[in-house]
């Protein structure tokens, strides 16, 4: 082989995918999830790369609108120009079957797209994929897999689940398993994951890795969301994570027990602000009933400082309240009361907020 | 029996010097004159019992001395145990302590701890619920007197029902009851928006079914069309070679018939060429026109007519030979032309023969371009129908928000709707229970301070007033006036007897909030308004009472020179 092949590896775009989560900011970030897809294929250009991995779930769903293909393919052609190869597979989200989008749109010559559903190798070059279209959620893409003897970089390109890796109660992360002999008996290179949304190293014999979404997806997403540019240098490889994303998913959590204002609060959502930044701010603890928390007029300061901010009430009323024998002592008893009876968490937490409120108003806080 | 016993204070308000004050049971007199510091007493009781921030404490600081502000109350319990506070404002430092025999050991030094003991002890944690239990005080009876304020009484009730509450249960149902109003309604302007949305979602996502049908359409289109073209093009093509062919061919059969007319006419002139015409002309016809034109010139008008007739017949004589002489070489002159013509024909002939060899290979005939008009037709069609499904899909695509648009609106929408659900069933739960805890505090205690308060009341008002009614709902009360033995609003009573009524309310409601605990009933000067006769009633009706409770009475009269022998201790501050 005469020179380093490097590649760049991405996958999980989720094209199109709207954010529940980010109320009227959702149809900015949608187009943020573009914009990142446009700087990935300016980063293959700056890089000089030989090839693109694009692990699956490019599109978020199995029929995309016309608008997001045409970007897509167009985005594509400036590949073409630069001599760059794409090697796409499909994911869960965006499936190729029979009749969808996959085979009404005509992608670009230097786009490979896998149309097995078993691994089958591509070539172009030094550089081999075996890569596989996503048809059904039970297949085990690596079984009884091995790849050919060959000086190629051999790489594997797949959306699936390691199991054994991540367990975790989602029933997602048990879609087309694959195993960890699996991956150590494949004789690949380099195995470019896709299917969890969050960089992640799946340890063994042969390198293999989860690139995460390039953009973050949810709250569940690690603020540096990037792709992974893969060297492959005389047999040995380096994975070198990329930041791309836009904007920054951040939780961060306080308690309020010893609260007995605001300021803290104020304080750290001045600290975190940025515009780019998605905050989740969890309100923990038990503080007293003299903190009354008004969660619309700490939006109204400070809503302009984010790209997005939402501020989660989850804090608890105090246990040692006064249930003496006037009205704001039997009000305190009855609702106490109502709560231990209470099974429903959701339910506990808004009597709880009923608490606050009566008890906002009769101390004039609200 | 909760019993004060001693206060002990340096540094305090006032009292820069150290002062200590004993307590005693039953009523405890403490009079002076204005600004003497006998509220400071009362402050710094209430400062022992219950949590002062440095704010609250710092205006009691001595300035006559600076070193020290300390306060400790003794005190026994109603189990009969003796404990001592004693609090260190300079420091910050709070201690709690058990007197057994006049000794005393620490319980706590830890603030929090030693508020659960007084609470314990007095049966309140809060400040707030304690004066309104245990205060009566002057300015409360002040505003009493105001004629501008009505149903001080019923405020007074409420207030002391409210407990720490800075806003009667009354009026925070009444705003409880509006947020609730607002959210419900506004909830219900979302929900119709959401419809609306939805409606709108569901004709986009057809719409993008539309779309995706008019762009597989209209690529097929674009498919079927290209391909026709192409035969239309290649079948145009075909047709104008055939046209060119059989112009020539037509040519050609016309020069064919050319050549043959111009060898007839050679041949026919070369006949005449051979026997010319040698007919003598007839010289009949010019000597008769001579002949006549003589004769017409003999009148003078007939010689307008006779004498051309002359000329021409003269004329006609002499011409003749030329004529026949021109004649023939007109023929000659024809047969050279025609000769030439046919030459040129030849040529030409030549030429389009040539021509014609290009053409060898074309043989179409006419039944191979029977379909072309139809295929014209067809191309026009599919034509016009690809710029129709054009514009149809970037109307829609202008025209109608993509569904993921929508999706996006729902989806905040659908948020916006639960949060407004969420709250207002939390303010709706708020008021729900604030209600209950009202109805119930009210219904307990409204019979009660009726009933324990017709005794109090008939003394204080010396037997004129023995019966009252408080409605359990609007708290409103009622005195059965003696004179139409009916019960009347208590506001129209005279000031007098409304600050009795007062009295006599506040003083019931204290036993029966204190519970079990018969804690201390503090007076701080509430008898301003009161005549004598009234008065001397009140202070037995107290004297009654202390003998349950321990009594603390502040005024700056000197009550105890006219009532001898009232007070158990006289505490006079100076």
């Amino acid at each position: 082989m005469s020179e380093d092949i490097k590649i760049i590896h991405t996958g999980d775009l989720h094209l199109g995918m709207t954010f529940k989560s980010l109320g009227k900011k959702s149809k900015l970030h949608r187009r943020d999830c573009q914009d990142v897809f446009s700087s990935i294929i300016d980063l293959c250009i700056k890089e000089n790369v030989q090839g693109l991995l694009i692990a699956g779930d490019l599109f978020d769903e199995p029929n995309p609108s016309k608008s997001i293909i045409t970007f897509v393919i167009d985005e594509l052609k400036r590949l073409k120009e630069k001599n760059i190869h794409v090697f796409l597979i499909s994911g869960n989200h965006d499936p190729h079957k029979k009749d969808s989008f996959w085979f009404n749109y005509k992608f670009p010559s230097n786009v490979i797209i896998f149309e097995n559903n078993s691994l089958e190798p591509k070539t172009v070059g030094d550089l081999t994929v075996y890569g596989l279209a996503y048809t059904n959620n039970t297949k085990e893409p690596l079984k009884d897999f091995k790849a050919e003897k060959s000086d190629n970089f051999k790489i594997g390109l797949i959306h699936g689940s390691t199991t054994n890796i991540k367990v975790e109660e989602d029933p997602e992360s048990s879609y087309r398993p694959i195993k960890k002999a699996q991956i150590d008996n494949s004789n690949l290179d380099y195995i470019a994951l896709g299917h969890f949304h969050d960089l992640l190293e799946v340890k063994g014999k042969v390198k293999c890795f989860y690139c995460g979404s390039p953009e973050g997806l949810s709250f569940k997403n690690n603020p540096d969301s990037g792709v992974l540019l893969v060297k492959y240098s005389k047999g040995k490889i380096t994975v070198k994570p990329i930041k791309t994303a836009i904007r920054e998913f951040h939780t961060v959590s306080i308690d309020c027990t010893k609260f007995d204002n605001d300021s803290e609060i104020r304080k750290i959502l001045e600290k975190n602000k940025g515009e780019d930044k998605i905050l989740r701010l969890v309100l923990k603890g038990s503080p007293s009933l003299d903190f009354q928390l008004d969660v619309d007029l700490f939006m109204k300061e400070f809503e302009s400082k984010y790209f997005f901010l939402k501020i989660v009430d989850e804090v608890h009323i105090p246990d040692n309240l006064t249930e003496d024998e006037t009205i704001r002592g039997q009000f305190i008893k009855l609702i106490k009361s109502e709560i231990k009876k209470e099974k429903d968490s959701k339910k506990k937490k808004m009597l709880e907020n009923a608490l606050r409120i009566g008890i906002g108003h009769l101390d004039k806080k609200l | 029996m909760v019993e004060l016993l001693k206060l002990e204070i340096e540094g305090f308000g006032k009292f820069a010097k150290k002062k200590t004050i004993d307590f005693k049971k039953g009523i405890n007199f403490i009079t002076g004159l204005n600004e003497a510091g006998k509220s400071t007493i009362l402050e710094a009781i209430l400062a022992s019992l219950f949590k002062y921030t440095t704010a609250k404490i710092q205006p009691y600081f001595s300035w006559n001395n600076t070193d020290v502000c300390r306060v400790a109350l003794t005190y026994k319990t109603d189990k009969g145990e003796t404990f001592r506070i004693t609090s260190d404002y300079k420091n910050a430092i709070k201690k709690l302590e058990k007197v057994t025999k006049g000794r005393t050991s620490e319980i706590s030094s830890t603030i929090t701890k030693i508020h659960e003991y007084i609470k314990d002890h007095f049966g309140f944690d809060e400040q707030k619920v304690f004066e309104n239990t245990t205060f009566i005080r002057q300015s409360q009876m002040a505003i009493l007197g105001d004629p501008t304020t009505k149903n001080k009484i019923k405020d007074m009730i409420e207030e002391v029902f409210a407990g720490t509450a800075e806003a009667s249960a009354t009026k925070s149902l009444k705003k409880i009851k509006k947020v609730e109003k607002d959210c419900i309604k506004e909830e219900k302007e979302l929900q119709e928006l959401l419809y609306e949305l939805k409606d709108e979602l569901e004709k986009a996502e057809e719409n993008k079914e539309g779309i995706s049908k008019d762009i597989t359409e209209h690529e097929n289109v674009n498919k079927v069309l290209s391909d026709k073209s192409e035969k239309l093009k290649k079948l145009k093509e075909n047709k104008k070679l055939f046209d060119e062919k059989e112009a020539l061919l037509k040519d050609q059969k016309g020069i064919d018939e050319d050549i043959e007319q111009v060898d007839e006419m050679i041949e026919t002139l070369e006949g005449e060429k051979e026997e010319p015409v040698q007919r003598e002309p007839s010289k009949t016809l010019p000597i008769i026109l001579i002949v006549v034109g003589v004769l017409l010139s003999l009148t003078l008008y007939g010689a307008i007519v006779g004498v051309p007739l002359i000329i021409y017949g003269i004329y006609k004589l002499i011409k003749k030979p030329e004529e026949t002489q021109k004649a023939k070489s007109n023929v000659l002159d024809k047969v050279t032309k025609y000769k030439k013509q046919k030459k040129d024909l030849i040529n030409k002939k030549a030429v389009l023969e040539s021509k014609l060899e290009k053409y060898k290979l074309v043989n179409f005939s006419l039944d191979d371009f029977r379909n072309l008009e139809k295929l014209e037709q067809e191309v026009g069609e599919l034509k016009e129908k690809k710029v129709e499904l054009k514009t149809s899909i970037s109307k829609t695509k202008e025209l109608v928000k993509s569904p993921e648009e929508i999706k996006e609106d729902v989806d905040s929408t659908e948020q916006r709707i639960e949060e407004l659900n969420e709250k207002a069933e939390e303010y709706g739960l708020a008021y729900r229970f604030l209600e209950l805890a009202e109805t119930g505090v009210q219904h307990k205690f409204t019979p009660s301070i009726e009933k324990d308060s017709k005794s109090l009341l008939k003394e204080t008002t010396d037997n004129k007033y023995f019966d009252l009614k408080i409605n359990e709902g609007t708290l409103d009360i009622a005195i059965k006036a003696p004179e139409i033995k009916e019960y009347v609003p208590v506001e129209i009573l005279s000031q007098g007897a409304k600050d009795q009524v007062y009295f006599t309310i506040r003083t019931t409601m204290s036993d029966l909030l204190s519970g079990n605990i018969n804690i201390p009933l503090i007076f701080d000067d509430p008898f301003h308004n009161f005549d004598d006769i009234r008065l001397k009633k009140t202070i037995s009706a107290i004297k009654k009472i202390s003998k349950n409770k321990q009594v603390i009475l502040i005024s700056h009269r000197q009550y105890q020179k006219d009532f001898k022998d009232f007070a158990e201790n006289i505490i006079e501050v100076k």
